[in-house]
């Protein structure tokens, strides 16, 4: 007898042959299209073949105004290499001439003259001269982020058209440093009779390189400036790419899709020292990871508490743990190389002993609890605070961890609901921009004996126009803060990156650890 | 008559619900610590110049002035323009939208082949291994988080069998096809996890129902009974979740988008919430609802003119 068919029965073994292969089709869809149409491979297999490069980043390019890119590091690396101000910091934390070719100080020390260099031009062609020079500075003066740094210029003279005088009420010294800051990167007068919004969508400047294509959230193209005054830039197309997740973008590079990946994470080092063909590259960098705590009550309004927290922890076992070795200990909360390029022996060094000891003369011998608040989201940090409180716990200080964003610490440290918490800065090529903002209101210290001395002390240095003088009082004054422990040195990380094969070598463009994409040598 | 009256009270609650939302997200926008000056100037700010950008971005004046201000450009149509972009919020809405809705079609696209055909097997080895094994994968599909789907996917077919490019989207018809095959994928397999269970129920009652076995009686067998008598009553569910499941994706595929390096709105919503952009993720947030909205909507008119069974009242 005939088994009776269940409803759909025959049916399904058609279905199965109709729609099986559709599922193989829909892949083999796509992978067939590998001789297409100039997707990434033909891209990353160009930049190995020729002097084109694709940098992958974690964070995208938000803007390239002057203004606006002080909060994005993407921002300002990229637009250097676009437009240059009168003097720039080299690798080495010295400043060479950029637009200007030199400068002097008169005698009473209030009026900079700069000699635009000769013969330089624009991206576009057109002559740098004093006017554009001139309006760079004013712009910059009326930028609502980065407008502070330059109200100390009273006046702007153009005496001929290669020549600027910049006068200022007090003297000054860090002025020059300030003037080769990016907010000041010459741009041409009017925005060359451009809408500003569309000047900073492709802005002119005199870099090596300038704006091709620009697709937000998708890449930017960088090729070289025709009109160039340095050496030939070496790349014929730079490209840099946002890719956010880590993982990623250590993908890519191991595809080849990219060549460099900036800031590889710690855990991900392993995996390309381990790869035959790529290579992790560091710099030096001017970023500090410190602790900073509430000096207003207990237990750290004790210097002695203070100190003894700083004596507890061995920093070469933070860079160690937290950042693989790829970085140095830190005493203080300004990175050495901020200091003028010296690693000056800054805090206070570890020594469990005499922590003990410290704690013994504070008003807690007995140790005491603290909360530690840390951004989870980085890290080396979060390796970091485990060694940091394994170390206090050896003498008797208890750690109580607490992993929160940086908008929520600021929270609580605004409701003044906080014992301590990790901070991070990275210092300019001088380093009396930090000494300005410890002395503020919305500072570190606000309201100390020590802040005061800091301030004043800070701002007579600005008369000292002498070579190393002005590092020698920073130097000075890091050191008595470090002895005093408001704040507490942890580490400062090399810049890292992750190079591919198409990558030959590289440099450091600037103090930051920034690449010289003009000078990079491609295989 | 009946229709149009229906459509204009929908369309009221529409704007209701919008501006309902709008007013609850700008709250929550307030109560969020921290702030867009202090995100844009950084650690080493004085509060001068945290007060000064706070004046220029005019979020000094009191927060009902702000949303006072706020809701009459809205009415205009004006979204504001991003703090950090510096541009309309439209316009950087705009540059994203076209990677997501790439993404979204592909979803769609897979999803539907995927659910269509398992759905169908299930419901048509009612009972057997294959229906069990069909049964349990939406389990797999639920349970196993996105971004580790992704991850996986992208370390076998990008890394280990490079077929596809480990994220990105690449140029041209072709190029997206590939590139956005494995993102389309990590969230084609969560989304028809819910899907495959919506459809095979669908089919199963529709062919135990009595027409299919009229038609069957009559001689009709195969994929034309499926296509004709089957599918399209049973789908009717199932194309509602499918439509839902597309506008959600316009508003961003948060940890897709981001895993895969994919340019597009959710990767917006992120990094607008980090840099406390309000303009920015009111926008996104406002459209995305608009969309639901509407969407919403739609459905409900075509089901009326499908299905003459139900009204619109």
């Amino acid at each position: 007898m005939p088994r009776p068919e269940r409803p759909g029965r025959g049916l399904a073994k058609r279905f199965v042959l109709l729609c099986a292969p559709v599922l193989f089709m829909a892949a083999a869809c796509g992978g067939g299209s590998d001789d297409g149409d100039g997707g990434r491979d033909g891209e990353g297999a160009d930049a190995g073949a020729g002097s084109e490069l694709v940098v992958a980043r974690a964070r995208d390019l938000e803007s390239l105004n002057a203004d606006a890119i002080t909060a994005s590091r993407e921002g300002w690396e990229t637009y250097e290499l676009i437009a240059q101000p009168l003097y720039m910091g080299n690798s080495e934390g010295d400043l060479v001439p950029g637009v200007a070719s030199e400068y002097t100080v008169s005698d009473d020390q209030l009026s900079w003259t700069f000699t635009i260099r000769d013969g330089i031009t624009f991206s576009n062609g057109a002559p740098v001269t004093s006017a554009d020079v001139a309006f760079t500075i004013e712009n910059a003066q009326e930028g609502p982020l980065q407008g502070a740094l330059y109200q100390a210029i009273t006046s702007i003279e153009t005496p001929d058209e290669n020549t600027i005088v910049l006068s200022t009420d007090e003297p000054n010294s860090g002025l020059i440093w300030d003037l080769a800051a990016y907010p000041v990167a010459v741009i041409p007068e009017d925005f060359a009779g451009m809408d500003p919004e569309e000047f900073w969508r492709t802005p002119i400047g005199t870099g090596p390189y300038m704006v091709e294509t620009w697709s937000q959230g998708v890449e930017v193209v960088l090729v070289p400036n025709p009109h160039y005054w340095g050496d030939e830039p070496a790349l014929d197309r730079l490209t840099f790419r946002p890719v956010p997740d880590e993982n990623t973008r250590m993908l890519q590079l191991r595809n080849g899709d990219v060549d460099i990946v900036e800031d590889p994470a710690y855990a991900q080092l392993t995996t390309i020292e381990a790869d035959g063909t790529l290579d992790v590259v560091e710099f030096p960098n001017p970023t500090a990871i410190f602790v900073t705590v509430d000096t207003t009550k207990p237990p750290f309004d004790d210097v002695h508490a203070r100190r003894a927290v700083s004596l507890a922890i061995d920093r070469d076992a933070l860079v160690e743990a937290g950042l693989r070795g790829y970085g140095q200990p830190a005493g203080s909360f300004i990175a050495a190389s901020a200091m003028g390029g010296h690693e000056p022996e800054f805090g206070l060094a570890f020594d469990p002993a005499e922590a003990a000891a410290e704690l013994a003369r504070s008003a807690t011998p007995d140790g005491f609890t603290f909360e530690l608040m840390y951004d989870p989201a980085v890290s080396s940090v979060t390796a970091a605070v485990q060694v940091v409180q394994a170390n206090l716990a050896d003498v008797g200080i208890t750690v109580e961890l607490n992993g929160l964003d940086r908008d929520a610490q600021q929270a609580k440290r605004d409701a003044g609901d906080w014992d301590a918490t990790i901070a991070t800065i990275i210092s300019g090529s001088d380093a009396g921009g930090i000494f300005q903002y410890y002395g503020s209101t919305n500072g570190f210290y606000s309201g100390s004996q020590l802040m005061s001395e800091v301030e004043s002390e800070w701002q007579a240095s600005n008369s000292d126009f002498s070579d190393g003088g002005r590092l020698e009082t920073y130097r000075d004054l890091v050191t008595r803060i470090a002895e005093d422990a408001p704040q507490i040195g942890l580490y400062s990380p090399t810049r890292l990156y992750g190079t591919g094969p198409a990558v030959g070598s590289v440099a450091p463009r600037n103090p930051t650890g920034a690449i010289d994409y003009a000078a990079v040598v491609v295989n | 008559m009946q229709r149009l009256g229906y459509l204009g009270r929908r369309l009221g609650y529409v704007l209701i619900t919008l501006w309902g939302v709008s007013l609850l997200l700008f709250v929550m926008l307030q109560l969020l610590p921290g702030g867009p000056a202090e995100a844009m100037l950084g650690i080493t700010a004085t509060q001068q110049q945290v007060d000064a950008l706070n004046q220029e971005l005019g979020l000094d004046r009191p927060v009902v002035a702000q949303y006072v201000d706020y809701m009459g450009r809205l009415i205009r149509g004006d979204l504001g323009d991003s703090l950090v972009f510096g541009r309309p919020v439209v316009d950087v809405i705009g540059d994203a939208l076209p990677a997501t809705l790439k993404l979204a079609v592909y979803v769609v696209a897979l999803s539907t082949l995927s659910t269509v055909t398992l759905a169908t097997l299930a419901a048509s080895f009612r009972g057997r291994a294959i229906d069990h094994v069909i049964r349990a994968l939406p389990l797999i599909g639920v349970g196993m988080p996105g971004f580790w789907i992704g991850a996986m996917l992208l370390f076998l077919f990008a890394l280990t069998f490079p077929f596809f490019p480990a994220g990105g989207i690449e140029e041209g018809f072709a190029g997206a096809l590939r590139s956005l095959f494995l993102p389309a994928l990590t969230l084609a397999i969560s989304v028809s996890a819910i899907l495959i269970r919506s459809l095979r129920r669908g089919l199963i009652d529709v062919l135990e129902s009595d027409h299919v076995l009229t038609a069957r009686a009559k001689g009709l067998r195969g994929v034309r009974l499926v296509v004709r008598h089957v599918l399209p009553n049973a789908a009717i569910p199932t194309v509602t979740l499918m439509g839902l499941v597309f506008v959600s994706l316009l508003g961003g595929a948060l940890i897709v988008e981001s895993v895969f390096a994919i340019p597009g709105v959710g990767q917006l919503l992120v990094n607008g919430f980090k840099r406390h952009d309000m303009p920015l993720v009111m926008g996104i947030a406002l459209l995305s609802a608009a969309a639901i909205l509407l969407v919403n909507l739609l459905i409900d008119v075509v089901y009326s003119l499908l299905d003459p069974r139900v009204s619109l009242r």
